[in-house]
């Protein structure tokens, strides 16, 4: 009885100083973006404005999509490198569609996010079906959307953004697609934290063979992850025309290892099984958007962005390993 | 080197809250095996790490001939001539076997900048020649038997000049034959003056095997004595501080009616021609020897393995028999095996999670009711005696037999018709394990079927109503309670 009481006591304490340091390993990137916030903020007058930061939340758009469907494969465990130009394709033939073929633009947007799915489809038969790694799949799959979105556009840039300006209203000031997108992220976080497909999710992530034994559609949740990135890669390329009116060649350049990297950075685990959208996907999308919009800001050279982004994804590894250490 | 002794005092170990070793002391000596027992959680490995220089003790003090040594890593541990023979022997499959023994001292056949292979391979033969083992020193590590790779750990440690060598459940994966190997070496290990300090589960092997036992508990040493002053129940009394009583089913009449039947299953080469009836309620204890195919029987009829041939049926709840298999018969049954870490536990994921996850749907079609599947889950933990300070505890931080209880309550929460355990208290302690065995005794008087595989004659002696004998991949004979004893069980597998 004493035994356990001196125990008990003893477990008490150790709590309380394990969890300071569990606090500032596990809330450290918020920490560290409301430092930079305040750094930037003095360092430049027009950094800490609602234009900037609104500016600022309507370009996030498209990468925070792509992320939300990132999530899933993450959370399964796998890599979709194809996401950016799965993102270019949509936009491209979808307006295309708008502008050359002169179909409604609802239909138009409704493309993207077909195509999107399609292209999310064969994904998922490449890697679960016929077992193909994912890193390599959606590698080829990149390169393969790339050219041929290149094919079909001739490289021009596809302006599909005055047909769809009849769609765009404000609400309170903030862009009605942005409200847009953030209740579809609250609405997936929701998916993925209370329903059984989200938990199966989870679980196969976490340990794909357990999932498979206790009877779980393993390959069927993987075949969804994949479709749902694609799905997300669509409403990017929605989220571009609105916001930018136009999808260029160089649209979704380099979204996927940014994707990758804020996902990382947000705490989505690339092993499988831990991580959500909201809020990890969410902060890892807006850290670097507030970096590299602080840093074009404060004049700095925009190659620095790059140097910085490597060097954060670093010191975001390094909590990491120090919080599983604890 | 008459009196070649190694002597721990006071040591302590802290890991987060838990004290893992309390004022550990005890001394082993040249020429004799000193055994280290205890239930899971006791502190054997932790202490057997700490010599090894993988962690670093909290205070104490270690001690060989009466001198203190310091052991901060494992340099420090070669260096005085200390090497541990993990329980699974680490290895790098793709090298050779001479690479592996030399791996951390191929500086001594270093010449011009390159390795010198010849003289290292010659080396090898002479360290494997020692042990009375012919293996090749040019084959890879992953084309020799687990039994072969841990000798190689032996060699290693023989070629590093080590005196004390401490083995960590040497024997839990190898086969009677390898073990019997096992044991000749470590006389003549003994023989030579060495110190070895022995970790297993199985008291029979101590009483063979080793001169000494110490006995912990709770991470304390709670008995120290010579082998053969003790019996096997002196130990386990000492190993969990009072007595326990054993699980035993008796004879008892199980009903006729089938709930699995399996036809011609075949899988070439580990199941051949296998056919069986489980009844209601009844408890169905497979054994053979390892190697015998008895696991790869329920993993082709599961449709984990693909079966060539074979029809399996399966109960339904209309009380008709039909065809099942793959994913729709794993829905319906709870599988359990011994892999806990491999195909059995989301480790991050909170207890409460890991005992809702095959069952969601009795928590809602699509969306889950959070709150009733905690209920469920604090009832299982209530149930099972897991011990957690609640249920938001992910399954990593749990030790061993808890894990293995929380596969069970998954199960249990269920409540499938049909449970099939494989090894379900490998490595398991003792409380833990009779918690399971009088889970399983209720369960079937419930009306559950059970298919119990286990290594551990006692526990299929103790719980089955009728066993099927494995050998070569198929089923050779059928014991019934009555007849059932330890040497029927022997003989007929053996023979």
């Amino acid at each position: 009885m004493l035994r356990g009481d001196a125990d008990m006591n003893n477990n008490i304490l150790m709590k309380k100083s394990i969890n300071i340091k569990k606090f500032l390993l596990d809330y450290a990137l918020y920490i560290a973006l409301l430092g930079i916030i305040i750094l930037f903020s003095s360092k430049s007058e027009t950094f800490l404005t609602v234009m900037n930061f609104k500016g600022m939340l309507m370009d996030a758009t498209p990468m925070f999509s792509v992320c939300i469907g990132l999530t899933f494969v993450f959370l399964i465990g796998h890599l979709d490198l194809s996401v950016g130009m799965n993102m270019l394709i949509c936009g491209s033939l979808g307006g295309l569609a708008i502008v050359k073929m002169g179909l409604p633009p609802m239909i138009g947007l409704l493309l993207m996010l077909l195509i999107g799915i399609i292209v999310g489809c064969i994904n998922g038969i490449l890697v679960v079906k016929l077992k193909l790694n994912p890193w390599l799949a959606t590698l080829a799959m990149k390169l393969v959307l790339q050219g041929t979105a290149l094919l079909c556009t001739n490289t021009d840039s596809v302006r599909a953004g005055k047909h769809v300006n009849q769609f765009k209203f404000n609400i309170l000031g903030i862009p009605n697609y942005v409200i847009l997108l953030v209740v579809i992220a609250i609405i997936m976080q929701l998916i993925l934290k209370y329903t059984s497909f989200g938990r199966q999710v989870k679980a196969t992530g976490s340990n794909s063979l357990a999932a498979n034994k206790i009877g779980i559609n393993t390959a069927k949740v993987r075949f969804a992850a994949f479709v749902i990135s694609g799905l997300f890669a669509g409403l990017g390329a929605i989220m571009t025309t609105f916001n930018v009116g136009l999808v260029g060649p160089s649209t979704g350049d380099g979204y996927d290892f940014t994707a990758v990297t804020a996902l990382v950075l947000g705490g989505v685990s690339l092993s499988g099984g831990r991580g959500n959208i909201l809020p990890n996907a969410l902060v890892g999308v807006l850290f670097l958007y507030i970096i590299e919009n602080g840093l074009a800001m404060v004049g700095v050279d925009p190659y620095l962005f790059t140097i910085l982004e490597g060097v954060i994804v670093f010191l975001a590894m390094m909590f990491d390993s120090m919080k599983n250490k604890n | 080197m008459g009196n070649f002794s190694l002597s721990v005092k006071n040591v302590n170990k802290q890991f987060g809250g838990v004290q893992a070793l309390k004022d550990v002391s005890f001394t082993a000596y040249g020429g004799e095996a000193l055994a280290l027992i205890g239930i899971n959680g006791a502190g054997k490995s932790t202490m057997m790490n700490i010599l090894a220089g993988e962690i670093k003790m909290d205070s104490g003090s270690i001690h060989i001939n009466e001198e203190e040594i310091k052991i901060n890593n494992q340099k420090d541990a070669v260096k005085n001539r200390i090497s541990l023979i993990h329980q699974e022997a680490v290895v790098f499959k793709d090298l050779s076997v001479a690479e592996n023994m030399f791996i951390n001292q191929l500086d001594r056949y270093m010449k011009n900048g390159v390795i010198n292979y010849p003289k290292m391979f010659e080396t090898a033969n002479e360290y494997l020649g020692k042990l009375g083992v012919a293996i090749n020193p040019k084959t890879l590590v992953q084309d020799i038997t687990i039994g072969d790779r841990q000798l190689l750990e032996i060699a290693r440690a023989l070629s590093q000049d080590s005196k004390i060598i401490l083995f960590d459940e040497p024997t839990s994966s190898l086969t009677i034959e390898e073990k019997k190997r096992l044991f000749e070496i470590i006389n003549q290990l003994k023989q030579e003056n060495n110190i070895i300090i022995y970790i297993t589960h199985f008291l029979d092997e101590v009483l063979e095997i080793c001169e000494r036992a110490v006995v912990m508990m709770d991470g304390a040493v709670t008995g120290n004595t010579k082998t053969e002053d003790a019996t096997i129940d002196d130990f386990v009394k000492m190993m969990v501080g009072n007595s326990i009583e054993t699980v035993v089913n008796g004879e008892r009449t199980i009903s006729d009616t089938p709930i699995l039947k399996v036809k011609n299953l075949t899988r070439a080469p580990m199941v051949n021609d296998v056919n069986f009836i489980v009844h209601q309620g009844e408890i169905l204890g497979i054994w053979g020897l390892l190697g015998s195919g008895r696991t790869e029987i329920i993993r082709a009829m599961l449709n984990l393995d693909k079966p060539q041939k074979g029809i399996v049926e399966f109960r339904g709840q209309d009380g008709k028999m039909r065809e099942m298999r793959g994913r729709k018969l794993l829905q319906n049954v709870g599988y359990v095996t011994e892999d806990r870490h491999v195909d059995g536990l989301f480790f991050h994921m909170p207890i409460w999670k890991n005992i809702t996850i095959p069952d969601l749907k009795k928590f809602g079609s699509f969306i889950l009711d959070e709150k009733k599947e905690r209920e469920a889950a604090k009832k299982q933990i209530a149930a099972l005696e897991i011990k957690t300070p609640d249920e938001d505890v992910p399954v990593d931080k749990l030790s061993g037999g808890n894990q293995q209880k929380v596969i069970m309550a998954r199960w249990i929460n269920k409540q499938p018709n049909l449970f099939i355990l494989d090894e379900p208290t490998r490595g398991v302690d003792v409380n833990a394990k009779n918690a399971i065995h009088k889970l399983i005794k209720e369960f079937s008087e419930q009306g559950g079927s059970v298919i119990l595989i286990s290594s551990e004659i006692e526990e299929i002696l103790n719980l089955s109503d009728r066993v099927l004998i494995v050998k070569d991949g198929t089923f050779v004979s059928e014991v019934a309670k009555r007849q059932m004893t330890k040497q029927v069980l022997m003989e007929q597998s053996l023979c």
